[in-house]
């Protein structure tokens, strides 16, 4: 069907399409689940409320967001009112419980039945939905707190940014070292098969690594950068590249400003519990970072990228050793003008390790 | 046909009573992805204009149209056939009324319109979601309905972008619709949708034509492209 | 002597377009002597009507399958010739009953004979045919028939055979518009001349002959044609055997390759064969894998569906949900009144089966469909079949494009080959054309040309002898022709004089009959008209064609009929049936011509039958004899007219001019206007 899309269409302007096309990057995201999808969506939700001040809010502090199947039904229990497309307007979203669809835009609203905010989470239990995904935002310590297996499952926590978010290098960084912080540090927050499961303090590495990470990335990367930036994974593993395109569709034409490069160091290969993991020598790490080099330069250049980014993954029991000063990985850096933004981030088989080494 | 007593063993639904099921199970399907993303209760324009886009953008998920063709009148896509299933499924206690009114009729005369959403509370209900791949719960008697749905609620979701829930305009100016080669009262036969006759399905061609204006290696799935073509569509109804 | 035929009766019953006077009879008529008039406007039928007569003489038979041709060959067919469909079909195709029921009848004088001949007029079926009363018994075979009824015909006109009927009706008795003009085309002059005053034996010994002389014309110059090429081929032979033979090397290279590329297409168009077969089966069982998938999915639609449908409430169910609806607790939820007893009516009736809303039998209700139980492993062996199915359909697919795309590159394979041999057999011949040609090959030719020449000298042979035998006939015709010459002359200059103002006489001159191509060694007699000498050189000047124009030349050669029928029949009588000239001629010329005509009707028994549309009044009035008011008369001249205003079915002409017409008419007879 792809050769199709090359023939202009009878009563159908090319010019209307691309201009649609422009609004890519805040398409909700097929590819996590639905509780991704809506938290990723409740953010931008709030988010347009912070960033105009809130202007069209009350005194309360706290709002709450729930997952539902059927909105309607939950919401008349509760006597709840329509609520129609929450992202495009600028009604208020504070003081009030929202039972929604995935993509937070339409349901029902009532107002918060419980004195204490504080109690609200009971009250999703008390009246059996404690198994939904629940959102609750907190506006004066601009905090979003999601708990996307319901009430019970973990807390995650975003800020509610004043400010929307632009396409600087900066920025990215900025989001790359949040994605480090939160995601990958410790092995609680370590996405799955990052590492081989139960087998983290011995620094096994999970399989495929490497994709773990990329899907993570691209996760967080699709919410930090809504409506500015859509991120997108390489695909096809036959190229043998592991990185994660970023499309910028806020102003000029649809172009990939960024290209975030992703390699994994490793101490010792993926093997599974009770069997012996082969190690991986100094030179085979180098080699992989010195690949890693040229492939974000080249793929940078190649797509007239503004930025081409590495980021190098350590999962090594032993981090002493900086990969960037090997030999190999210079002589690499060398052939590249300009040399891509490196990084090295470490992840740590354990928190302890993680807190011996300085991070908290 | 009796109305009650069930019949064992090798016998199979005649192909009227099939074609009857099949409506049923459609309107439920629709119904239940509305209420998903919360654009229910649809009154029975935006119903119908629902189940047009449904049929239309199939092959935007790689799955075959339900209908394949569709009477092009003045007041935008009707389905006489569906229509009454959906009174009967009233009757039958799965499908609820809300927000009775008159309307007045262009010609005089004034004409009964309402809301419908499903009555969740139906056992009956219930069952069917499940055996229809609707539901978490429970085993679809098809696992492809499970994909069914999945673009059943997909779509929804992306017609609820429109605004001002604008669903029935919608319809009248998809680009298959709206094809001015066709005239009114003849029908866009949009059915094949493989080989030379996926020409004729110009919704799709538009939606997957979107990849055409992003850079080389980018990607849209199914998903996004629906959402894509919505919004072409909600641009077609407010300016143009 | 040979007798020309006299018509006297003719009767043309359930005829669309003569449906008579008073509609429905048949047209009759009897000939008397003198002139008949069918008068009509255009598109009445006259020239059908002439051409009934014609066609009643003649069958569906003539000289070709589409009727008499323009000009005549050199030689005429030695048997008559059928006539195509379209010719037969002439009268049926006049009329919308095709004329299925159509009989004429038509009664001929011949000398003291009288013979009735009796038509079928949508395919000229001869119905009876009755000689001097006595009827014929007609053969059952169509072919048999026409065969007794053709020499019957021979016999009465005392002509050898019944091309020369056929020959002299057309340029003789008939004169219809297409008329052939024996005076002008000099294949027609002879044959007729050979028809009409030779004895019947001497001129069908003629006819033969010269059918003998010309086909062995034919024969021998096809043979010498090729003898001649064999003999330039055995030229070449003998002049490439002085040239090298280095050149055989280079051959026998080319040679080889060549057999190698011929068996690479030999090979090719195998494979070819074999992967259009087996592209055909792979088609099929892509098609029949496609409709196995097709069902399999149906199957499954079948299945997943009528579990469904026992998932849907009952007829019970939904009355009660409707009842619940407004009778709950006993009480009416419309109007608040106590409706115990109501509902427990309602609910007697659900439980008998019957609608409580609108109370109709089971059997008329199919709002709800029924309930069948259905296995899970059925649905999951459904499952599996569409799940084969698909996978067989892609396979099929795939092997069908694969076989395609094969098939595609042989075929392009082949044409490669094909051109390849191409160029190496035209590189071959080049080579060859230098190669001196093996001495046995010489041989070949010249044996070959030896036998040739052989044949052609047989041939010219059998020529020359057909020839001398046709010269000593052409002799004895001569003999019988010069003598009639001063008669046929004088009588020419008769009627010529009559009919044109200028003066013209006929001079016989002598000939050749191009019946051998190339030579003109037969000398016939012929004749040919000349001006008077009135130029001022005093010599007479032989007319051309092209120097009259086309009403002379028609003129001309009816004074040449007209002469060869005082002639042929000296002094007996004979019918002449023509259209008249029309428009072309001033006043003058056409009193002339009625008079000349008027005075062929009165002589003997003399039969005149002429058609016209009356733009020749002056004429028509000259033939009747000029003006007159005698009732008597008037009346007499009436009777000499067949008016198909009267008698033929109306045409619009007719319907808008017909008062118009028959006051011309009228002016026309009486030679007033009126």
């Amino acid at each position: 069907m792809a050769d199709k899309t090359s023939e202009p269409i009878a009563g159908v302007k090319d010019a209307d399409l691309a201009e649609v096309v422009r609004g890519i990057a805040a398409l909700p995201s097929s590819q996590e689940g639905d509780a991704e999808r809506f938290a990723r969506e409740v953010r931008a939700v709030v988010e347009k409320r912070a960033q105009s001040g809130w202007s069209n809010e009350g005194s309360d502090d706290v709002a709450a967001f729930v997952l539902v199947e059927y909105p309607r039904a939950v919401g008349a229990r509760f006597g709840g009112t329509r609520v129609l497309d929450l992202i495009a307007t600028q009604a208020p979203v504070l003081g009030r419980v929202f039972f929604l669809g995935r993509d937070a835009s339409n349901g029902m609203v009532i107002s918060f039945p419980t004195s204490n905010p504080a109690e609200i989470l009971d009250w999703l239990e008390y009246n059996g939905l404690g198994e939904c995904a629940v959102i609750l935002v907190y506006r004066d310590q601009k905090l979003m707190v999601t708990r996307k297996a319901g009430i019970a499952s973990e807390a995650r926590q975003d800020s509610i940014r004043d400010t929307a978010p632009t396409a600087t290098l900066a920025e990215l960084l900025e989001a790359l070292t949040f994605f480090h912080r939160t995601k990958l540090l410790i092995p609680s927050s370590c996405p799955d098969g990052v590492w081989e499961p139960g087998r983290e303090n011995q620094y096994v590495p999970g399989p495929h690594p490497e994709k773990c990470i990329q899907r993570e990335l691209s996760t967080v990367l699709r919410s930090w950068f809504r409506g500015v930036v859509r991120a997108e994974m390489e695909d096809s593993t036959d190229i043998g590249r592991i990185d994660v395109r970023l499309l910028r569709a806020d102003e000029g034409p649809l172009y990939y400003w960024a290209i975030v490069e992703l390699k994994v160091v490793k101490s010792t290969r993926n093997a599974p519990t009770g069997k012996k993991a082969s190690s991986v020598s100094v030179g085979e790490n180098a080699k992989a970072v010195a690949e890693g080099v040229l492939q974000a330069h080249a793929y940078r250049a190649n797509r007239q990228a503004d930025e081409g980014l590495l980021e190098v993954y350590d999962l090594r029991r032993e981090k002493s050793l900086d990969m960037f000063k090997h030999r190999t990985v210079e002589k690499a850096l060398a052939r590249c003008n300009p040399v891509p933004t490196h990084n090295t981030r470490p992840i740590f088989g354990s928190a302890s390790h993680a807190r011996e080494a300085g991070y908290v | 046909m009796s109305s009650s007593g069930e019949r064992d063993g090798a016998e199979l639904l005649s192909d009227s009573e099939i074609g009857v099921i099949r409506r049923r199970a459609r309107i439920i399907m629709l119904l239940d992805a509305a209420e998903r993303v919360g654009i229910a209760p649809l009154n029975a324009a935006r119903l119908h204009a629902f189940t047009y886009l449904a049929d239309v953008l199939s092959p935007v998920w790689d799955l075959p149209p339900f209908d394949g063709k569709i009477l092009k009148t003045e007041g935008g896509p009707h389905y006489p056939d569906i229509q009454q299933e959906i009174d009967r499924l009233v009757a039958l206690g799965l499908v609820e009324v809300s927000n009775l009114r008159y309307l007045n009729r262009p010609n005089g005369g004034a004409r009964l319109d309402c809301d419908y959403g499903l009555r969740l509370k139906s056992t009956h209900l219930s069952d069917i979601l499940s055996a229809l791949g609707a539901s978490e719960r429970g085993q679809p008697l098809d696992p492809r309905d499970k994909d069914v749905h999945a673009f059943l609620v997909d779509l929804a979701g992306a017609l609820a972008i429109l605004p001002n829930d604008q669903i029935e305009r919608a319809a009248t100016v998809d680009a298959t619709y709206a094809d001015t080669r066709i005239g009114d009262t003849n029908i866009v036969d949009f059915a094949s949708w493989t080989g030379d006759a996926v020409k004729a399905n110009l919704s799709v061609r538009a939606a997957q034509r979107f990849s055409a204006f992003l850079p080389r290696d980018s990607r849209l799935s199914p998903g996004e492209k629906l959402y894509l073509y919505a919004s072409y569509l909600g641009k077609r109804i407010n300016g143009r | 002597m040979i007798r020309l035929p006299i018509f006297t009766e003719l009767t043309v019953s359930n005829y669309g377009l003569f449906p008579g006077v008073p509609k429905g009879t048949s047209l009759e008529w009897a000939f008397s002597s003198g002139l008949t008039l069918i008068t009509g406007v255009n598109g009445l039928g006259k020239t059908t009507l002439l051409t009934i007569l014609l066609r009643s003489l003649t069958g569906p038979f003539d000289l070709t399958s589409a009727g008499v041709p323009e000009q005549l060959e050199a030689v005429l067919p030695e048997a008559p010739v059928a006539l195509n469909s379209q010719s037969i079909r002439f009268f049926a195709q006049r009329v919308a009953d095709g004329a299925e029921n159509t009989i004429a009848s038509l009664t001929v004088q011949f000398g003291k004979q009288v013979v009735r001949i009796e038509r079928r007029l949508d395919d000229l079926t001869l119905l009876s045919l009755r000689v001097n009363r006595e009827e014929a018994s007609l053969p059952t075979r169509r072919g048999e028939r026409e065969a007794l009824f053709q020499e019957t015909i021979c016999n009465l006109f005392g002509l050898g055979s019944f091309v020369d009927v056929l020959l002299i009706l057309h340029h003789i008795v008939f004169f219809l518009e297409n008329r052939p003009g024996a005076l002008w085309d000099e294949n027609a002059q002879r044959q007729i001349l050979r028809a009409l005053l030779l004895d019947k034996d001497l001129a069908t010994q003629v006819a033969e002959y010269e059918r003998k002389v010309n086909g062995a014309d034919s024969r021998a110059r096809n043979i010498s044609t090729r003898a001649y090429n064999i003999h330039k081929e055995l030229e070449a032979a003998r002049h490439r055997e002085a040239l090298s033979p280095g050149v055989h090397a280079e051959l026998e290279a080319e040679q080889r390759l060549l057999d190698a590329d011929m068996e690479r297409r030999q090979e090719l168009e195998r494979l070819l064969a074999q992967l259009d077969e087996d592209r055909k089966i792979a088609r099929l069982e892509h098609e029949k894998s496609k409709l196995e998938r097709e069902e399999a999915e149906k199957e499954v639609e079948r299945i997943k569906y009528t579990a469904l449908a026992r998932l849907f409430p009952k007829m019970e169910d939904a009355a009660r949900f409707v009842l619940l609806g407004i009778l709950s607790n006993g009480k009416c939820l419309v109007c608040g009144a106590e409706a115990s007893k109501r509902r427990d009516e309602l609910e007697a009736t659900l439980a008998a089966g019957f609608c409580p809303v609108c109370g109709a039998e089971p059997d008329k209700q199919d709002h709800v469909v029924a309930a069948h139980k259905v296995e899970e492993a059925r649905l999951e062996r459904a499952r599996q079949r569409v799940e084969v199915a698909r996978a067989d359909e892609e396979t099929a697919r795939k092997r069908l494009n694969g076989l395609v795309e094969e098939y595609e590159t042989a075929i392009k394979a082949i044409d490669d080959v094909r051109k390849a041999i191409e160029d190496r057999q035209s590189r071959e011949k080049g080579l060859i054309a230098q190669l001196p040609q093996a001495s046995s090959t010489v041989l070949d030719l010249e044996r070959t040309l030896e036998i040739t020449r052989r044949a052609q000298r047989e041939a010219e042979a059998e020529r020359a002898s057909a020839a001398k035998e046709l010269r000593s006939l052409f002799e004895k015709g001569q003999a019988v022709v010069i003598p009639q010459s001063e008669r046929l002359s004088s009588s020419f200059g008769r009627h010529v004089r009559v009919l044109l103002a200028e003066t013209a006489r006929l001079v016989r001159i002598d000939t050749s009959a191009k019946l051998i191509q190339g030579k003109s060694d037969f000398s016939v007699p012929a004749f040919r008209p000349e001006m008077s000498a009135a130029t001022r050189s005093g010599l007479a000047r032989r007319m051309e064609p092209s120097d009259v124009s086309e009403s002379q030349r028609e003129l001309i050669d009816l004074a040449f009929r007209l002469a060869l029928i005082d002639v042929a029949t000296v002094g007996a009588s004979s019918t002449l049936a023509m259209e008249t000239p029309e428009a072309s001629l001033d006043g003058l010329a056409m009193q002339r011509v009625g008079s000349a005509l008027r005075a062929f009707a009165a002589s003997r028994e003399n039969r005149l039958v002429v058609t016209s549309n009356l733009t020749n009044a002056g004429m028509i009035t000259a033939m009747f004899g000029g003006p007159t008011s005698k009732a008597a008369e008037i009346k007499r001249r009436r009777g000499q007219i067949i008016n198909l205003l009267e008698i033929a079915a109306p045409n619009r002409a007719m319907e808008r001019d017909g008062k118009a017409y028959a006051d011309l008419l009228e002016s026309v007879i009486t030679g007033h206007q009126s």
